[in-house]
């Protein structure tokens, strides 16, 4: 038997049904993906999701919505 | 659709998505010196496949250890990007990079974009209640991580999920991409 048909972790039950994706693409125009070139801005926002404490994931700040990939570089000396 | 699962698993699995991971493009040394070069991405996805990462697990936490044969050296993960950002091409603006910009004529590419209909990305929206904004994935950026640093930092920095057949439509399309046959022009 190949290792990948081991079960892992059995799954909890899905109870919601996903949305259309016609509803999807609606809320995703509500974040204003679309016309938004040359409008960004970088203003925090402070609204945060609830905290995911139960589930042993971290909450974590709407900030992230702005973030972007940012390049460093670190040198060191050696002693 | 929210794609989003918060599932308590304990170990490192394949749709997780962290946050904050640094990715080292290359580092030197001279004269006593070392210079590294990194790029942090706000958010990764985990696609290397689930059952290699629980075989990693179950077999690195138990004892004995006849070998080390399922360990694995590392994890393959793929940046997540803000679609907003992707739809004005700006997405890399802060590493020098300036990407496809769909706002002039090509508005019709990026609702083909929104739909997993262009190969070579995969948007994923994760819910208004979700600190992580609708995202793409783009499948030419993908990098590896070692998988200690990952369970390393899984407490601090594992933010979500995806869901069952959410993470293997990820998987799924990310395998296809990579296996294209390139034809010459």
């Amino acid at each position: 038997m190949s290792e990948c048909n081991e079960p892992v972790y059995s799954l909890p039950a899905v109870t919601e049904l996903p949305k259309s994706r016609d509803s999807q693409e609606e809320i995703f125009d509500q974040h204003n993906v679309t016309d938004k070139a040359g409008t960004l801005s970088n203003t925090i926002e402070t609204t945060e999701i609830s905290d995911k404490k139960e589930t042993g994931y971290k909450k974590i700040d709407v900030p992230y919505k702005k973030a972007k990939p940012q390049r460093k570089t670190i040198t060191a000396k050696i002693i | 659709m929210n794609p989003i699962f918060s599932d308590p698993i304990v170990r490192v699995s394949q749709g997780d998505i962290f946050r904050d991971i640094d990715y080292i493009e290359h580092y030197s040394e001279k004269e006593g010196v070392i210079s590294i070069s990194k790029i942090t991405f706000p958010h990764v996805c985990v696609l290397t496949q689930d059952c290699d990462l629980a075989q990693d697990f179950k077999f690195r936490t138990s004892t004995p250890q006849k070998n080390q044969d399922k360990f694995l050296i590392s994890v393959l993960v793929a940046p997540l990007y803000n679609a907003e950002f992707v739809y004005t091409g700006e997405h890399l603006s802060d590493i020098g990079y300036t990407m496809q910009n769909f706002t002039s004529g090509l508005k019709r590419d990026f609702e083909i974009l929104k739909m997993n209909k262009n190969p070579r990305y995969h948007y994923l929206y994760f819910g208004q209640e979700s600190a992580i904004p609708p995202s793409i994935i783009d499948f030419k950026q993908y990098f590896s991580l070692n998988i200690q640093y990952l369970e390393s930092i899984k407490d601090t920095n594992r933010v979500f999920k995806l869901q069952s057949l959410y993470r293997e439509d990820v998987s799924h399309r990310f395998s296809s991409f990579l296996s294209r046959i390139g034809l010459p022009d």
